[in-house]
């Protein structure tokens, strides 16, 4: 009788999909909540060094959220963080790219034009907060201010490499598919940046 | 030696990194929250549900369509003319064939020609 009311059990727990696939979609959710826990910082600053603004980083990580939930959620955890960067990247150049139709087109009509070196886009940014943040009293640290400086002023490949290969830890099969070129590539990249790292940073580090 | 070097450059910027990192604000770390809700928000959603998000814009597709088509119908006055005459020539021609009214012709002849010759039948005011 015991052994009868055990596989009854069984068979209806086996019975209902839709308790299944219930589960398992509440057990995805908690799974991508913590995955955009932990790489939501990252990103953001990632996104933050490529683009010099604060809103725009936040904007284009938040796309990559929404499109990593819309379109991958279902997928294997272990593509999310390759998936994730790449979207991210690709939100990066494209306001990238906007930025700069933006300014060529600015640079055809009168009045101020806006700074070369894009360190100065919105006069707002320079005026002081009443009291500065954490963040801001590091970013008045040379040494990361040096070292911004320097990554951008990579080209854009390298600077994914870098920053993906050092700073999140991939390896070259992960960058690869992050940056959606071949790992011979990232090799690349990767090296030339750290060669014209060296030879920014040498002189101030 | 350079590699020494480059190795050392790539730990000082890992640390410089992370150190940003933690000490992002509180407005950012909140701003990303938010975003990380709304995204879970979605991945919560049956996908029937994300499909249903889209229905207002198939309706209104449509019924675009089905305006589209009306409107066309009615713009074309002669092709709906020309279909309105033909199927009154058919009828004329159902009547014309139509043994039934020749037969109704032939019996009352006489009493068209009577009725033609009676003086009622002269238009008033010419005698």
């Amino acid at each position: 009788m015991s052994s009868f009311a055990t596989l009854s059990n069984r068979w209806t727990q086996w019975d209902d999909p839709a308790a299944d696939a219930k589960d398992f979609a509440l057990q995805n959710s908690r799974e991508l909540d913590q995955f955009l826990a932990h790489i939501e910082r990252r990103a953001f600053r990632m996104a933050q060094v490529a683009l010099r603004n604060a809103d725009d980083a936040l904007d284009v990580v938040q796309d990559a959220m929404l499109k990593l939930a819309r379109s991958y959620a279902a997928r294997p955890s272990e593509e999310w963080r390759p998936l994730f960067f790449r979207i991210l990247q690709n939100g990066i150049r494209d306001l990238q790219r906007r930025h700069t139709v933006r300014r060529r087109f600015m640079a055809w009509l009168p009045g101020p034009k806006e700074d070369p070196d894009g360190e100065a886009q919105n006069p707002l940014d320079n005026v002081a907060d009443a009291a500065p943040t954490q963040t801001d009293v590091l970013m008045q640290d040379q040494a990361m201010h040096q070292l911004e400086k320097s990554l951008r002023a990579l080209p854009a490949r390298q600077r994914e490499a870098f920053m993906l290969r050092n700073f999140e830890g991939m390896d070259v099969a992960e960058t690869a598919a992050a940056m959606g070129c071949t790992e011979g590539s990232v090799k690349t990249h990767y090296s030339r940046a750290v060669h014209a790292l060296r030879e920014q940073l040498s002189e101030v580090w | 030696m350079s590699d020494e070097r480059e190795r050392d450059i790539e730990r000082r910027s890992r640390v410089l990194y992370d150190e940003s990192v933690n000490n992002l604000d509180m407005r950012i770390r909140s701003r990303l929250t938010q975003a990380r809700h709304a995204a879970l928000a979605i991945a919560e959603k049956p996908a029937s549900v994300r499909w249903l998000a889209w229905a207002p814009v198939y309706g209104a597709a449509a019924a675009l369509v089905l305006g589209i088509t009306l409107w066309i119908g009615h713009s074309t006055p002669d092709r709906v003319l020309a279909s309105a005459d033909s199927r009154s020539g058919f009828e004329d021609l159902e009547i014309v064939a139509s043994n039934d009214q020749l037969e109704l012709l032939q019996d009352d002849i006489e009493f068209y020609d009577w009725i033609d010759k009676s003086p009622a039948a002269e238009p008033a005011g010419s005698g």
